[in-house]
């Protein structure tokens, strides 16, 4: 049985509601790991396949995209998280795409 | 008794915040420390002495068993549901988005303006296969990181012991192979932190690859290494006594985590835009 500690939400009251949920720890890791072994093929054997070098930019900028979404959502528990505190990391991330964008064009 | 009061939830509305200087004093420290590097260099000194003794006088009072503030939500308005520490870490780990994002789109700017860029597992010097094993160690980090968390939460010592040290051991090892990695680029590649005119096997122009290289990677270590010094202290705690951190109270495991976390997301993009494209 889970802890209102270890849903994360301390003494929100929302402890109790998150009780059942189970965490995906392990499945995370193994989901991590199988993208960065493809990601490792990306330069090399799908390189050699002949993969243009925008297709692999589009494919590692995906799989990177993937990953950190399932570190926040599921490691930092941003998924158990109230709406508001989703929204603090997003408001850099927009910033961040204007830069970019701003600093390659 | 403060904290049982929090976890009953009876406690007023922004009462019990932290009241220590010194997290301010760091903070004059590091801008101190920062802005040398901008206006006269040997202000550096003061800077980090005033940094040094912020650390210090706040890990002292924190191992005299001063709580700062109360876990659970104290903020008032929107962010009622969060604890104020952790909203405080979520703050921080934004403006660290911003930092990054300065310094990869940076980097970006200054590959997409230059003539010639090395080709990753054709011309590169970067060893593709040494850092795929650095991140999968960092990737395991962050998966034993969590398990300390659930270990603790659940009251579970064994297992917040063992994976808060294998934690440490994995960035450990993560910093020490950049170290093993950077010497091997300094002294046998020749790869600079400044403008590489010359590459010395075939002399390609390689501009500023190294600078974007090293900027990238080095503040990513640097970020390493500071979360290194956090998962030391909480090994240190938690080695030393068993009720430092209880299931009902953790919150620091929780936000040192967090930050680990953070880090390890940086590197996941870092890893392919440095090393992969």
């Amino acid at each position: 049985m889970a802890t209102a500690g270890e849903t994360g939400t301390g003494a929100t009251g929302l402890g109790k509601a998150m009780e059942a949920v189970r965490r995906p720890y392990v499945i995370v890791f193994l989901m991590l790991a199988l993208i960065t072994v493809f990601e490792l093929q990306v330069p090399t054997r799908f390189a050699e396949m002949g993969l243009q070098k925008s297709q692999q930019i589009a494919i590692l900028v995906a799989t990177a995209a993937a990953k950190a979404a399932l570190v926040a959502l599921y490691y930092m528990h941003l998924r158990y998280e109230p709406l508001v505190l989703k929204y603090v990391p997003l408001v850099p991330l927009g910033l961040m795409a204007i830069l970019v964008l701003t600093l390659v064009l | 008794m403060e904290d049982a009061h929090a976890n009953a939830g009876e406690a007023p509305i922004g009462k019990g915040h932290a009241t220590s200087i010194w997290p301010a004093v760091v903070a004059v420290g590091l801008g101190l420390t920062l802005g040398s590097l901008i206006t006269w260099f040997p202000l550096i000194a003061v800077g980090l002495a005033v940094f040094g003794a912020g650390i210090g006088g706040w890990l002292l009072q924190d191992a005299r068993g001063i709580r700062f503030g109360r876990e659970g939500p104290t903020e008032p308005g929107i962010f009622r549901l969060v604890s104020s520490r952790k909203l405080g870490m979520w703050i921080f780990i934004a403006s660290e988005i911003m930092f990054f994002s300065a310094i990869i789109g940076t980097s970006l700017a200054l590959r997409a303006r230059a003539s010639y860029w090395p080709t990753p597992g054709v011309d590169s010097p970067l060893d593709i296969n040494l850092t795929a094993v650095n991140t999968f160690m960092l990737i395991t980090s962050s998966f034993t990181m969590v398990q300390a968390l659930k270990g603790v939460q659940r009251g579970n010592l064994r297992l917040f012991r063992g994976a808060l040290l294998a934690t440490l051991l994995l960035g450990i090892a993560f910093v020490s192979i950049q170290v093993f990695e950077y010497n091997r680029l300094l002294f046998v590649e020749h790869l600079t932190p400044w403008m590489n005119p010359t590459y010395l096997p075939d002399k390609t122009y390689l501009g500023t690859f190294g600078t974007a290289f090293y900027m990238q990677t080095g503040f990513h270590g640097a970020h390493v290494t500071a979360g290194l010094f956090g998962l030391g202290y909480l090994n240190v705690k938690a080695w030393r006594r068993k009720d430092w951190f209880t299931p009902q109270s953790h919150e620091a495991v929780e936000l040192v985590g967090l930050y680990w976390h953070f880090v390890d997301i940086v590197w996941i993009f870092l890893f392919p835009i440095v090393y992969l494209i």
